[in-house]
């Protein structure tokens, strides 16, 4: 089965909540404006991949295995 | 402006601050101005005599809220200290000057083309332009500052795909656009009239390229955005014509303010430490131009409104106020970086404020990342030594770090 390992690296994460908006649901921002995936992010792949693209610091990793 | 390391005891007569004349920015260094103001009062209230005042935020922390906090300070009436007071007539128009959640309905479209993975794809054609760009600098002696202009139009040629023949025309008027006191763009007979004539021919191209776009629509920027749609349901209408020539500009003149003065700046920091230039290589060049940036801080200050009544720290803020992060005195914050005065190009983190945070962070940023590496590695790639050979000119303006003039002497390997 495939799985899916999705991180933000919250030294990278700028606050732009550019995830927030293309994948509603699968991040959000903590306390410190920094972007962390949700326990659904895993059921949005279109979207958490959008998000990963278009994050202006490139914080956001999509790790595919199995 | 001079960038120089002020010694620790350098503190000015807090009465004596004027951050807002333009005057003073052109040579002189603020940074033991900000000093000042980060140790004895970094939440400081800028009378300004008959005219609206402001409040200054000089600490990281405290400009990093302002930017990121949208709820409360909103960029809808400007977003810098020219509009204090007056508002701008663009206000809610563009991608700057909108708060969330409108501002998702250009940012994120306008995103896709300017995205790592856009970046990436269109690295080979920017590096054959900078190439290009940089042949000045085999005849020796050349005016960096000058040649670098052009930087951002190397740019703005692949994401707006805007032929070369305009280049230097947009360059120039977009420096008026950004300081029209200062005599190198002085294109009419006052600063208002410079303004008007700068304004007048940039629209002029940017509805050329408008014209076109909508004729024959690519994948660049200007198509994109004759495509977004003002409803944030996914439905609404296309942007008018205006609002479409509003964010052309706000794209031209994000680009053009900041990285020809991020690469003079960077160069110069290097001709003034004459042994680093050895020491790198081409893995030290990313930490170089994240150095170069904060160093640089392209952007004194941005400029926030207040929505509610708040505090920043110990002080009252009122809805209405408008308050200046100095992003480049953030920059320097002793809490938040190492010998802030030291040119470092190891430093890590580097988690400077130079593309600001929150929202409205820079959306050229990998763009620039990009570029900037790709410059210093063709000149260390060609080069052994610059130089620098005659005075230099800092440009007039409170809002922008920038190097109008900067003769120096490349000296091939
Ligand atoms: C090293 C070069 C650059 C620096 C230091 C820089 C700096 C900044 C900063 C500080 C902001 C935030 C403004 C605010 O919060 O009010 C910003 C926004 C922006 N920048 Fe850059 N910039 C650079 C290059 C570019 C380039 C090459 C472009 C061209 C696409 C660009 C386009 C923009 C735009 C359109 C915005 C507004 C984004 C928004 O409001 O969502 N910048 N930039
Ligand atoms: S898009 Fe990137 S920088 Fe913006 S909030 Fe998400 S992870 Fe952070």
């Amino acid at each position: 089965m495939t799985t899916v390992d999705i991180t933000v690296d919250k030294d990278r994460c700028v606050g732009s909540a550019t995830c927030v908006v293309v994948a509603a649901g699968s991040f959000v921002l903590d306390e410190h404006d920094r972007s962390e995936p949700t326990s659904q992010a895993g059921s949005d792949l279109d979207g958490v991949e959008q998000a990963e693209q278009l994050c202006p610091t490139a914080a956001i990793r999509v790790v595919r295995s199995g | 402006m001079e960038l120089t390391a002020p010694p620790d005891e350098t503190l000015v007569d807090l009465a004596d601050i004027d951050l807002y004349g333009a005057r003073g920015f052109t040579v002189r260094d603020l940074h033991p101005t900000w000093r000042t103001l980060r140790v004895n009062a970094p939440v400081w209230w800028h009378d300004r005599p008959g005219e609206t005042g402001f409040w200054c935020v000089t600490k990281h922390a405290d400009c990093e809220r302002v930017v990121k906090d949208h709820r409360t300070f909103s960029s809808e009436e400007g977003t810098i200290l020219a509009s204090v007071g007056v508002g701008d007539s663009a206000g809610g128009q563009t991608i700057t000057l909108t708060d969330p959640p409108e501002h998702a309905l250009i940012r994120v479209p306008a995103m896709r083309t300017l995205g790592h993975a856009m970046v990436q794809r269109r690295a080979p054609a920017i590096r054959e332009r900078l190439v290009e760009l940089l042949r000045p600098c085999a005849a020796g002696e050349v005016d960096f500052a000058h040649l670098m202009r052009r930087l951002p139009m190397v740019l703005a040629g692949e994401f707006m795909d805007i032929p070369e023949r305009h280049w230097d025309d947009i360059a120039l008027w977009a420096g008026a656009c950004v300081a029209p006191e200062d005599p190198a763009y002085a294109l009419g007979n006052s600063p208002a009239q410079t303004l008007r004539l700068a304004h007048h021919h940039l629209f002029a191209v940017f509805r050329e390229l408008v014209r076109q776009r909508r004729a024959k629509p690519g994948d660049d920027l200007v198509s994109v955005l004759i495509g977004v749609t003002d409803g944030l349901t996914g439905e609404g209408k296309p942007l008018d014509d205006w609002r479409v020539l509003l964010n052309c500009y706000s794209f031209i003149l994000g680009a053009n303010t900041t990285t020809p003065n991020v690469a003079s700046h960077t160069l110069l920091a290097l001709t003034e430490r004459p042994g680093l230039w050895a020491q790198l290589d081409e893995r030290a060049l990313p930490g170089l131009v994240e150095e170069g940036i904060r160093w640089t801080s392209p952007t004194h200050h941005l400029v926030r409104r207040a929505t509610v009544d708040t505090r920043i720290g110990a002080a009252e803020i009122k809805a209405g106020d408008w308050i200046a992060a100095w992003v480049a005195s953030a920059n320097r914050d002793e809490d938040v970086f190492d010998d802030p005065f030291t040119f470092d190009i190891r430093r890590s983190p580097n988690k400077h404020l130079g593309f600001g945070g929150g929202p409205h962070y820079c959306i050229g940023a990998p763009m620039s990342r990009l570029v900037l590496t790709m410059l210093f590695e063709e000149l260390l790639r060609r080069y052994a030594v610059i130089e620098l050979t005659g005075p230099l000119v800092h440009l007039h303006s409170n809002w922008i770090n920038g190097l109008v003039s900067m003769p120096v002497k490349a000296i091939p390997r």
